[in-house]
């Protein structure tokens, strides 16, 4: 079994049952519907061409995205990565700045000058992203020491995966930090892909937990794609980490969605892949927002959660919304 | 004073008239900080100095992060080959900072291990392979002027470079600047430097090879003869031109640079004349590369000054005004 497997079994959100319980859309559960709605339009673009910058979309990453930006307070900081298209439309209300980012306008949200993997948004916190592999992670050390400097009470976040902590400059980040006693929270979105490999395809488990121990840093495990509850504990986790001045490592489980089966002379009767990045083929808007009836679908945890008519409702209220921003 | 310590006071001094300013690096604050060139860093008060673990790469993402927040910051390396192991940052998160005109600084001061007998280490000698990165702005600083001039226009200035030190000069003395000194030329400050002005050659020093240039500029004077003695202590180099006028008035050029790279900043100028137009003679006076250079060695860098003077026709006898 993976770590994030392990994970999955270990701390999964309550039974669909319990959920029912509830009825109207949460502010997370919104948020994760129109993060998934935006991403379902820019899909559709992206299979018509609309866009020359690669794109790589996050369908399935919507909880953790809404509940980090519902935690971050005005003087937080994020940065991401290549993969960064949740956190920033979850931190922008307008779909049509990203897109016009997207297609290089000066109408952009950075002005066209980013793109999709480098997109920046100061405004909103996000002061930095990088499409270099664990690039962002000893650069947020900087912006978070910066933030002691200047006297900002404040945290800062830094986005990496899977695949980015393999490289040397994740463990370096967690030594500063843990050395300088920097108020960092290091979220690893573990989907168990890197590229279209899948981690026990690539390397040796590697148990985060342990690592964090390493370190004598807090670990924090979030699984199961409750927004609401990831809402509860990422602002638990910020508390203490202002509180105490040290950093912490949380690790997300989650999966991509939009997978593909690929045949090739390896495997004739087809391998499951991650598309990675540019459009997930075997998604679109027409068929709903929700891709899987399952826990590995943020959106189904919305709809369990939600009374049906005021789920169809209000999906039906954001898709008109957004597309109405669309170019 | 020695060049170590005339340097160590100019980074001193541009770090204390800073209200704030984070000094990091292995070593910075403890034993012999960095053979002396961190020793008395300013600390207390806004300015802080911070010994860090071994890890380059996060070093140098360290300082773009606090120049993103608006922190003055240095990284101090003990060694230039050590920056191979922060290219990442040094290139890609440099191309992305630059793009948000950071009102921060962020210098990185490194040691240039030059003398010969680090072996594989002393292989790695040239700024300009760094510059041509990322077109970073990279500082040699081979002489006391010089260091004043650098370090007093870039160690805290709007934006990202290297400015490093050669190990070879550490212990050497530092003669004062001559009545000609100045900055020549458009572009940055400090990064094309008039040490002397002269008729019958010009001579240009790039990387740290300015000792040997100064030599050679005495020599010339021993003939008889007086030569332009310039310093390229800063690249990429934007304007060619206060070159171009001095080798076309004397009619001579020697360039010379100690790099052990076939990227070599001294070729720029000679394309540069080529370009122009300009008809004098050149003598290129360059390191040979060789296996040699990855075995720990004593410098060989030297210059056969007669075998000079023949390649440029420089004599009295060919300068009958003198």
């Amino acid at each position: 079994m993976s770590a994030g497997e392990k994970m999955r079994h270990a701390t999964s959100s309550a039974s669909a049952e319990k959920l029912r319980a509830q009825s109207g859309l949460t502010e997370a559960g919104r948020a994760v519907l129109r993060l998934r709605i935006a991403m379902l339009l820019i899909n559709d673009l992206i299979k018509k061409k609309a866009f020359r910058v690669p794109i790589h979309l996050a369908l399935g990453h919507e909880a953790i995205a809404a509940a980090v930006s519902a935690m971050m307070q005005p003087d937080d900081r994020l940065l991401l990565t290549h993969r960064n298209i949740h956190y920033n439309l979850a931190r922008t209300p307008s779909l049509r700045r990203e897109i016009d980012e997207y297609r290089m306008l000066e109408s952009g949200l950075a002005g066209g000058r980013d793109g999709a993997m480098n997109l920046t948004n100061p405004e909103a916190g996000i002061v930095y992203t990088s499409s270099i592999l664990a690039n962002c992670l000893p650069v947020a050390t900087g912006v978070a020491m910066g933030q002691q400097v200047n006297g900002v009470e404040a945290v800062t976040i830094v986005v990496t995966g899977d695949g980015a902590m393999e490289e040397g400059a994740f463990y370096e980040t967690l030594m500063i930090a843990n050395s300088l006693n920097l108020p960092l929270i290091i979220l690893v979105e573990n989907n168990e892909w890197s590229m279209h490999t899948r981690i026990e395809e690539r390397r040796c488990a590697i148990d985060l937990e342990s690592m964090a121990r390493a370190f004598g840093m807090d670990w924090h495990a979030l699984a199961g794609n409750d927004a609401d509850l990831y809402c509860e504990k990422l602002q638990a986790i910020r508390r203490t980490v202002l509180a105490s001045g040290r950093p912490c490592l949380v690790e997300v489980a989650l999966s991509t969605l939009g997978d593909v089966t690929v045949a090739d002379a390896a495997s004739p009767s087809g391998r499951v892949i991650n598309y990675h990045h540019g459009a997930a083929p075997q998604v679109s808007t027409e068929a709903g927002p929700l891709i899987e009836a399952s826990e590995r679908d943020p959106v189904h945890l919305v709809a369990l959660k939600t009374a049906p008519p005021d789920f169809a409702s209000c999906a039906r209220q954001l898709h008109d919304a957004l597309a109405r921003d669309l170019p | 004073m020695t060049y170590l310590a005339h340097v160590n006071r100019c980074i001193s001094q541009a770090i204390a008239a800073r209200p704030c300013f984070v000094s990091f690096g292995q070593n910075v604050g403890a034993g012999s900080h960095l053979s002396g060139l961190t020793r008395n860093l300013p600390s207390g008060g806004g300015h802080r100095v911070l010994n860090m673990p071994n890890c380059e790469n996060a070093q140098v993402g360290f300082g773009f992060g606090l120049m993103l927040q608006g922190v003055d910051c240095a990284f101090f390396c003990k060694q230039l080959d050590f920056l191979l192991l922060a290219c990442d940052q040094i290139v890609n998160t440099w191309n992305m900072v630059r793009l948000r005109r950071p009102s921060a600084s962020f210098t990185i001061v490194c040691i240039v291990v030059d003398s010969g007998f680090e072996g594989p280490q002393s292989r790695l000698n040239a700024l300009a392979d760094f510059s041509s990165l990322a077109d970073i702005a990279v500082f040699s600083v081979s002489n006391g002027p010089d260091a004043e001039a650098i370090i007093d226009a870039h160690m805290v200035a709007p934006g990202f470079r290297i400015i490093a030190v050669s190990q070879r000069l550490f212990s050497s003395g530092i003669s004062p600047a001559k009545a000609d000194f100045s900055t020549v030329g458009t572009g940055t400050e400090a990064s094309m430097l008039r040490h002397e002005t002269g008729d019958h050659a010009t001579i240009a020093a790039f990387n740290f090879a300015y000792p040997q240039a100064a030599a050679i500029h005495r020599q010339i004077q021993e003939k008889g003869l007086t030569a332009s003695l310039f310093s390229i202590a800063g690249l990429p180099v934007a304007d060619w031109l206060p070159m171009l006028a001095d080798a076309k008035r004397t009619g001579r050029l020697i360039l010379i640079d100690d790099s052990r790279s076939r990227n070599r900043a001294a070729d720029g100028l000679c394309a540069a004349i080529a370009e122009a137009g300009i008809a004098c003679r050149i003598a290129r006076l360059y390191r040979t590369i060789d296996e040699q250079d990855i075995r720990p060695h004593a410098d060989r860098f030297s210059i056969d000054f007669e075998e000079l003077c023949r390649t440029i026709d420089l004599s009295p006898a060919q300068n009958p005004g003198m």
